[in-house]
C-alpha cells in the first residue's frame, strides 16, 4: 500500500502543477484576477486529489478556497477577490522567515530531546502541574502573534500533550506583557489594562482541562495529524 | 507589525538550538536536517493555500454590523457581541486596538470591550488557522477554538465584576 500511495501522491503534484501551468498559459497576468479561474483551478485540483487519495486537509482546504473566492465574488465582485488574494499573498511574504525558522527549531528539537521526557513533564498526563508550567512559558515567551508557534509545534512534535499546548497557546495570546506596554496601556488606560490581564490568568488552564478532556473524549491517545505527517514523510 | 519582534525570536530560540546541537551532540544536525525536510515537504503545499482562502473568507464576515450592534449593547448582551467581533477581528493589534478605541469612544463598556480584546487574542480565528491548521492539522486546532470558546464571556464577566 506504501508504494503505492507515494506513486499516487507524486502523481497528484504532477497533475496538479500540470493545472496551474497550463492555467497560466492560458493568457496574460489579468487572468488571475479572475475569480471564475480561481474556483476552477481549485475545483479541479481537489478533483483529482480526491481521486488520488491526497492528503485529506489540503483536499479541505482547497474546498475552502474553491468556496472562499466563489462568495467573495458573488458578493463583492472581482475587485474584493483581488484585495483577498493580494491580501493573502502579502501576509504570505511576510510569514514565510517564520515558518523557516518553526521548521529548523521543530528539526532540532525533535532530534534533541527525548520524547519521553517532554511527555513526562507537558503529557496529558502531567496534571495541573503541566498545564502550569505551559501557562507561565506562554505568559512569557515575548513577540507578536507568531513568534512561538515554531516552539509549539516543536513541543507538540516532541510529545507535549493537548492540554499543555491548548494553555500555552492561550497564554501566550491571552497574556502579553508586551501587548499590554504598547497597545493596551496608552490606548485603553490603566484600568482596563490592569482588569483585563487579571481575568486573564486563569484562562488558560481553564482551556487546558477542557481540551483534554475534549481530546480524552474524542481524539485518539496519539496524535492522529502526527501519525500522518510521518506518513508523509516516508513516502517519498 | 509585530513580525519583526517575532522573527527575531524565533529565530534566536532556532539558532541557540542549532549551537547546543552543535556543542552537546554534532550527530544531532543530520537527525535535524530530516527531520526538518519531512516537515516543510507537508507545510509547503499547505500554508500557501490555506492562508489565501482564509484571506478571502474573513472579507465575508459582516464586521460594521457586529461592531455597531457591540456599540448599542450592554450588560451580557454587549459581552456576547463583543466575543463575536473580537473572534473575527482581523489582522495584528494595530488594526484591533484602534477598532477598540473607536468602540471605547462610541460608549462600549468595560466587560464588552475586555471580551472582545481577549476573544480577538484567544480565538483570533483568522490569525491562528494561517498557523494552526497547517502546523497542528484541524483537529488540534478545531480542539483548540471549541475549548477557548468559553473564554471571552468568562473575562467579560469577571471584568464586569471588578469594573463595577
Amino acid at each position: 500500500m506504501c508504494p503505492l500511495m507515494a506513486q499516487s501522491q507524486v502523481g497528484g503534484l504532477r497533475g496538479l502543477s500540470r493545472i496551474m501551468r497550463a492555467a497560466a498559459a492560458l493568457g496574460p497576468k489579468r487572468h488571475w484576477q479572475c475569480p471564475g479561474f480561481l474556483c476552477i483551478v481549485a475545483l479541479t485540483a481537489t478533483a483529482r486529489m480526491a481521486a488520488l487519495k491526497f492528503s485529506r486537509d489540503l483536499i479541505s482546504f482547497l474546498v475552502l478556497l474553491a468556496l472562499g473566492s466563489g462568495a467573495v465574488y458573488a458578493t463583492q465582485g472581482a475587485q474584493g477577490v483581488e484585495t483577498g488574494v493580494m491580501n493573502g499573498l502579502r501576509l504570505l511574504v511576510e510569514i514565510l522567515p517564520i515558518i523557516l525558522a518553526a521548521v529548523v527549531i521543530g528539526g532540532y528539537f525533535q532530534a534533541l530531546v527525548p520524547r519521553e521526557r517532554v511527555a513526562a513533564m507537558l503529557g496529558d498526563g502531567s496534571g495541573l502541574k503541566g498545564l502550569a508550567i505551559a501557562t507561565a512559558a506562554g505568559a512569557l515567551t515575548p513577540g507578536g502573534p507568531f513568534a512561538s508557534f515554531p516552539l509549539v509545534v516543536a513541543l507538540f512534535e516532541a510529545g507535549a500533550g493537548y492540554g499543555a499546548a491548548v494553555a500555552y497557546l492561550t497564554a501566550w495570546t491571552g497574556i502579553s506583557l508586551q501587548r499590554a506596554i504598547v497597545w493596551e496601556w496608552p490606548l485603553l488606560g490603566p484600568e482596563i489594562t490592569l482588569v483585563r490581564n487579571l481575568v486573564s490568568i486563569p484562562l488558560p488552564i481553564i482551556a487546558g482541562l477542557i481540551a483534554r478532556a475534549l481530546a480524552k473524549r474524542f481524539l485518539e491517545d496519539k496524535p492522529p495529524d502526527l501519525e500522518k505527517l510521518k506518513r508523509n514523510r516516508r513516502a517519498p | 507589525m509585530t513580525t519583526g519582534l517575532s522573527l527575531i525570536v524565533a529565530w534566536g530560540i532556532a539558532l541557540a538550538l542549532i549551537a547546543v546541537a552543535q556543542w552537546k551532540r554534532p550527530q544531532a544536525h543530520r537527525e535535524a536536517l530530516k527531520k526538518g525536510i519531512g516537515m516543510a515537504a507537508t507545510l509547503i503545499t499547505r500554508i500557501p493555500v490555506i492562508v489565501i482562502a482564509v484571506s478571502l473568507l474573513v472579507m465575508l464576515v459582516p464586521q460594521q454590523f457586529i461592531a455597531e450592534k457591540l456599540g448599542a449593547a450592554a450588560g451580557f448582551e454587549g459581552i456576547l457581541y463583543g466575543s463575536l467581533l473580537g473572534g473575527f477581528l482581523p489582522g495584528g493589534p494595530s488594526v484591533a486596538f484602534p477598532v477598540v478605541v473607536v468602540l471605547m469612544q462610541s460608549g462600549a463598556q468595560g466587560g464588552p470591550l475586555i471580551a472582545l480584546i481577549t476573544a480577538w487574542s484567544v480565538l483570533a480565528m483568522h490569525r491562528m488557522l494561517f498557523f494552526e491548521i497547517p502546523f497542528m492539522g484541524v483537529r488540534f486546532a478545531v480542539l483548540r477554538v471549541v475549548s477557548s470558546l468559553i473564554l471571552p464571556p468568562i473575562a467579560g464577566v469577571l471584568a464586569g465584576f471588578i469594573l463595577h
